[in-house]
């Protein structure tokens, strides 16, 4: 398990941004980890002699924040009054306009955020969105138009989003 | 701005937000703990699905209720304690996990009227349970863990889950659910039933998620939720604060505890 000790120091950064990105909530952002984190371990063997640990961890994440948010969201109240990160430094119209964004993400549905931190935070092509997520690459297409489409009307935004390129 | 920037900003938004969120340290320990927990689950595993659940909620500071998995009557009756018939964990360590790492917390909840519990089953076949309090209707806190890990047998397991609750008048009640009960869910996706004292249960089933939810309403106050994984250890799960205002209504729908 040494290896796996390393793995988490090394990488424990990294996959708690990831799941922050995710839900926004950085309590429940460790959670996912380290639930991720548990269920892989049990396999990591197999796991460090495949394709690589990252993949697999951030997919197990994907899923407890799938899974979570599947068995909450019926009932979870969604308020437009999230307070940015770091709002104290918003003094300009784009930083504004980055926490308008961010804002607009924590309340996307669950997949389309998804696909939208896979794609612009984790630069992951449609292909490996569509395999991590468990869906055609199609889906991740419509996925990630919906999403960017909640953003373009946006009214927070100061700018023209009118003529935002669809993710191909 | 273009499509670029838009593209741009999307990302830089992410980053920076990623960058500027408070990440706890000792994610290593934590993940170990949580490991270790599981580990005395796994441990705890009996012949019988759900052998070892045992779900106590304690009131006003005093261990008032506990639900244990394992009774086979189906009855609904008054009893004390956690179980004394709990299998002994497995002795040995997963690798690099050493014993004696802290297994117990506590999560305080106050001025409860309402105790919700929600139990299911996930893609690795554990059970999971989330129970939440609501003051007025108003979702305040809750908490969630997962159960022992099992195979699911043809029946769907769950068979035989108990939960004991006592309020701040000391009146308890144990609520058994009957076995096979929720093998066979109705139409209508749920159940209701009346505890030993008159509170009101509902249970939410969803066949296609294998969803067991399960609503207890008392009137209490000073809950403390605990989870009793054997007669020795007695675990808490983290809690969890997230807004569920609206609890009473999730249950009309067709998909009990999901979106």
């Amino acid at each position: 398990m040494e290896n796996f000790d390393d793995y988490v120091r090394a990488r424990g950064g990294a996959l708690l941004r990831f799941a922050y990105v995710l839900c926004g909530d950085s309590h429940r952002a460790e959670d996912f980890v380290q639930e991720a984190l548990l269920r892989c371990s049990r396999k990591w063997r197999r796991i460090e002699n495949g394709a690589g640990p990252d993949a697999y961890v951030r997919k197990a994440i994907l899923r407890q924040y799938l899974s979570w948010r599947r068995r909450k969201s019926a009932a979870e109240h969604v308020s437009d009054q999230i307070e940015p990160a770091d709002r104290r430094r918003d003094a300009s119209d784009s930083l504004g306009e980055r926490d308008a964004i961010w804002r607009m993400l924590v309340q996307l549905p669950r997949r389309q955020r998804a696909v939208l931190v896979l794609r612009f935070y984790e630069d992951l092509p449609t292909d490996e969105i569509a395999a991590l997520l468990g869906m055609r690459p199609a889906t991740v297409r419509v996925h990630a138009s919906r999403g960017l489409e909640q953003l373009r009307r946006h009214p927070d935004l100061t700018r023209d989003f009118s003529s935002v390129k669809e993710m191909t | 701005m273009n499509d670029s920037d838009l593209n741009f900003a999307l990302r830089e938004s992410m980053e920076r937000q990623a960058l500027s969120a408070p990440l706890p340290d000792g994610l290593l320990a934590a993940t170990k703990q949580r490991l270790r927990r599981r580990r005395i689950r796994d441990g705890s595993v009996g012949g019988v699905a759900a052998a070892a659940l045992a779900v106590g909620l304690v009131f006003g500071g005093q261990a008032m209720l506990t639900g244990n998995a394992g009774a086979s009557d189906g009855s609904i009756a008054a009893s004390p304690g956690p179980s004394s018939e709990a299998v002994e964990p497995e002795e040995s360590s997963p690798p690099g996990f050493e014993d004696g790492e802290e297994l117990s917390n506590s999560v305080p909840f106050h001025n409860v009227d309402v105790v919700d519990v929600c139990l299911s089953y996930d893609d690795d076949e554990f059970v999971e349970f989330s129970i939440v309090e609501r003051v007025d209707g108003e979702y305040m806190s809750g908490m969630w863990g997962q159960t022992t890990p099992e195979t699911p047998n043809a029946d769907g397991i769950l068979t035989n889950i108990e939960y004991m609750l006592n309020d701040s008048q000391d009146s308890s009640v144990r609520m058994t659910l009957e076995e096979g009960a929720l093998d066979e869910p109705p139409a209508e996706d749920t159940h209701t039933f009346t505890t030993a004292d008159g509170h009101e249960g509902l249970i939410g089933v969803d066949a296609s998620t294998q969803w067991r939810t399960l609503r207890v309403e008392s009137g209490v106050s000073d809950v403390l939720v605990r989870i009793d994984l054997n007669a020795d250890e007695n675990v808490v799960s983290e809690s969890e604060l997230i807004s569920w205002p609206d609890m009473l209504d999730f249950h009309a729908d067709s998909e009990p505890c999901q979106a």
